[in-house]
């Protein structure tokens, strides 16, 4: 079944032209990033509204961020740039205007790749791998966030070597999102800490997690007048819980279960971690992408599942929507799920481009 | 309810300490988990049995009840629904399920002694074996903290219980005898308290100044609403500010008695020194400073694991319960010095030089996984970029020396 170019697919424009070949390697026959990175990716992020052309940057183990331009009709892809880093990527954040790239990682620094000069300089640093980095833009002040697993989660103005502010963590920072005026970091032992940035970033409440596992990703959603309002967290046990900030009524936080293989596997369940979880910026539905190396579309507010795409060779270890909604990218690559044994230095590593529109739209009411 | 009732309340599992609205249903469960043939999967009627028949016709021993909780897997047992169950076991979980309704642990224990078994029926020839209830048997003997210590064990939850056997451990009775009874001061935590595995609760604490006192879910709750795996809980409390952590003694029963107690401190479950130390080696665990010695069986959960759902499901996730990038970043093909921020661009392939180095703990690597796995990977490729690629390191080779590529 064709993804691409058929009746009904973005129906507004920017249609994939192009249909890719089916193949063990690409199931759901999208269209394949070129030159992808040589080791598995890390992050994944595409640029903001503020560039006119779709830019896609990737952060991966090989120490290096990508940047491929990508045509939003053809679906075609062309690698621009590339920068290094002093160890594995960890993530990556585009500043709001488009003119820079923010790559975080293990050699604990945090640095700001200038596109238009292809210079970078580093600009934040933390005592052990720096695991997220965030742009904030508020009204009065911009800065990145970063969180590190030395338990700290600092704010820089990019211009000072020393942070603005620096907040204790109660343990390492896995993952974390920012969507003015709210920021919310989770860590090690299930974590939760939500932060207020208006005026300045501060604390605002810790929450338990509706999760019993380790999380491993977290995504902020808005409401219905589109203020962020609540996270979807991730765990190493297949589930993702929609938790609200201050939820009118507990019922509205729930949890579902995700990325397993449901006793096919011998009579056995295989559980696996979901890896990554994204909400479509014009629907408000959500993507969510695991070990299992499928993706799945899910409407939280139907509380239903839209989609499951087939089996990847490889964990989809992480996706991105850009700005427009058209574009589901994921990474195919070695997440580490299975301990190193399992690492295969020579599979290649896939980003695969994905035209989601339709396929994301919320389920009609009943 | 008004008068006590003597009777068993609600049917539960022996061996998995599930609970069951009817007898039949547990007799049900207990013959699809705990007495099928893992060879021909015919399903037998006890322990016993089962043993019986895998000798006879596979030719087979089987020394362990499937599925049950380590210390309440002895197959020559024979229980059959609620018939069977030792009387201490008995008395032992009622404790559990008066602590778990009274809201406050360890009020003396009352002993009132039920007379095993429950429902009429002839009892099978019960073979009652106190002494292998190791930590169970103990326990009633103790005094009321002791008892108390019993609960969290006891009530590991439907579902959970595997992952509390093991701290049941014979020798792991004499700390629990103490934590239980220290944590139930805390307030509530008590029955919760072992069964925190990451330290949930120990990582709620330190991190919101959520107050360990929380109150065990009121009755309404379901106990162990993880128990119910199957359905996604739509009525499942929100996390707001103030909500309590009722339904947290879901948690897959990690059981970290010593966890718990640092729980006021530090961030649980020797957390501090993951993400540098190499992650499996017991040795290497220094253990939550100030907790009681931890059993063989606690050290080896010291790195927090993750708790594996039991027989018919499987977490694909190294058992550990660090992210898996904090476990690939110690790998040596990853390993940067610190401070080494700076350089940009000069770290291609090979960068060979301090690469690994500064990792003093080649004990670290070793123990991630076996070592001829490593040397594959370190083979230096030709055609990629392979940043950190230094020729085969097998684990256990001082850092310090491994400066050749290849």
């Amino acid at each position: 079944m064709t993804m691409f170019g058929t009746g009904g697919l973005g129906a507004s424009s920017s249609v994939f032209g192009q249909t890719a070949a089916a193949s063990t390697a690409n199931p759901m026959k999208d269209i394949e990033v070129v030159s992808p990175p040589d080791d598995s990716v890390s992050c994944l992020e595409f640029s903001p509204p503020a560039v006119p052309q779709t830019f896609l940057v990737a952060g991966s183990w090989d120490n290096n961020v990508r940047c491929w331009e990508v045509d939003q009709n053809s679906g075609k892809t062309q690698p621009k740039a590339q920068q290094t880093m002093g160890g594995p990527v960890l993530d990556v954040a585009w500043a709001d205007d488009g003119t820079k790239v923010f790559m975080s990682g293990c050699d604990n620094t945090v640095r700001c790749w200038d596109l238009a000069s292809n210079q970078t300089v580093q600009v934040a640093q933390h005592d052990a791998p720096v695991k997220t980095v965030h742009w904030v833009k508020a009204p009065n002040y911009t800065c990145i966030m970063t969180g590190s697993w030395d338990k700290t989660l600092k704010f820089w103005d990019t211009r000072s070597p020393n942070p603005m502010m620096s907040i204790a963590l109660p343990e390492r920072a896995y993952c974390a999102d920012v969507d003015y005026p709210m920021a919310v970091v989770s860590t090690a032992n299930r974590g939760i800490i939500v932060y207020q940035l208006e005026g300045q970033p501060q604390q605002f409440k810790t929450q338990e997690s509706s999760l019993r596992y380790q999380h491993r990703c977290i995504s902020i959603f808005r409401d219905k007048m589109n203020r962020p309002t609540g996270y979807a967290i991730g765990s190493v046990e297949g589930r993702v819980a929609i938790q609200y900030v201050n939820p009118a009524n507990p019922k509205d936080n729930f949890t579902f279960k995700c990325h397993r293989s449901n006793g096919t596997n011998q009579g056995y369940q295989d559980i696996f971690s979901v890896n990554d979880i994204r909400f479509h910026p014009v629907h408000g539905t959500l993507a969510t992408v695991g070990s299992d190396g499928r993706f799945s579309f899910w409407d939280k507010d139907a509380r239903t599942k839209l989609k499951t795409s087939e089996a990847m060779e490889q964990s989809i270890t992480k996706c991105a929507f850009n700005h427009t909604g058209q574009i589901f990218a994921y990474a195919v690559s070695y997440d580490w799920s299975k301990g190193h044994e399992f690492y295969t230095p020579t599979k290649k590593n896939y980003i695969f481009l994905h035209p989601c529109f339709e396929e994301l739209k919320p389920r009609p009411k009943t | 309810m008004g008068r006590k009732k003597k009777k068993q309340q609600k049917p539960w599992c022996w061996y998995c300490n599930r609970e069951f609205d009817d007898e039949k249903i547990l007799i049900q469960h207990q013959k699809a988990k705990h007495f099928k043939c893992h060879v021909c999967h015919k399903k037998l009627y006890t322990g016993p049995g089962l043993s019986i028949h895998c000798m006879q016709v596979h030719k087979e021993t089987v020394d362990k009840v499937p599925n049950a909780l380590p210390n309440r897997n002895n197959i020559e047992i024979e229980i059959y629904g609620m018939e069977g169950i030792p009387e201490e076991d008995v008395r032992a979980h009622e404790q559990n399920l008066k602590n778990k309704g009274s809201n406050k642990n360890n009020d003396d224990d009352d002993d009132d002694s039920n007379p095993a078994g429950g429902p009429a029926g002839p009892s099978r020839s019960s073979q009652l074996h106190p002494s292998t209830q190791q930590p169970f048997g103990a326990l009633p003997g103790m005094a009321g903290p002791g008892a108390g210590g019993a609960g969290p064990h006891g009530m590991a939850g439907p579902g959970m219980m595997r992952p509390m056997g093991p701290m049941g451990g014979g020798p792991g009775m004499g700390p629990y005898g103490m934590h239980p009874g220290m944590m139930n001061q805390m307030g509530g935590m008590g029955p919760m308290g072992p069964m925190g595995p990451m330290g949930p609760m120990g990582g709620m604490g330190p991190m919101g100044g959520r107050p360990m006192g929380m109150p065990p879910g009121g009755p309404s709750r379901p106990l162990f609403p993880a128990a119910q795996v199957t359905a996604p809980q739509p009525g499942f409390p929100g996390p707001g500010a103030g909500m309590d952590s009722g339904p947290r003694p879901a948690f897959p029963a990690y059981s970290q008695p010593s966890a718990t107690v640092t729980r006021p401190g530090a961030p649980v479950v020797g957390a501090p020194s993951v993400p540098v130390q190499g992650v499996s080696s017991v040795p290497s665990m220094g253990g939550p400073g100030g907790a009681p010695i931890p059993t063989a069986s606690e050290i080896s959960r010291k790195p927090a694991l993750i708790q594996q759902g039991g027989a018919t499901s499987k977490i694909v996730h190294p058992e550990q319960d660090i992210s898996l990038e904090e476990r690939r970043a110690q790998l040596a093909r990853y390993r940067q010095p610190q401070g080494r921020g700076g350089l940009v661009g000069a770290h291609q392939p090979g960068q060979g030089g301090p690469m690994g180095g500064g990792h003093p703990q080649g004990g670290g690597i070793g123990g991630l996984r076996p070592p001829h796995h490593m040397q594959q990977m370190g083979m230096m490729r030709p055609g990629g970029p392979q940043p950190g690629l230094l020729g085969a390191r097998p684990p256990g080779m001082a850092g310090g020396e491994c400066r050749k590529a290849g």
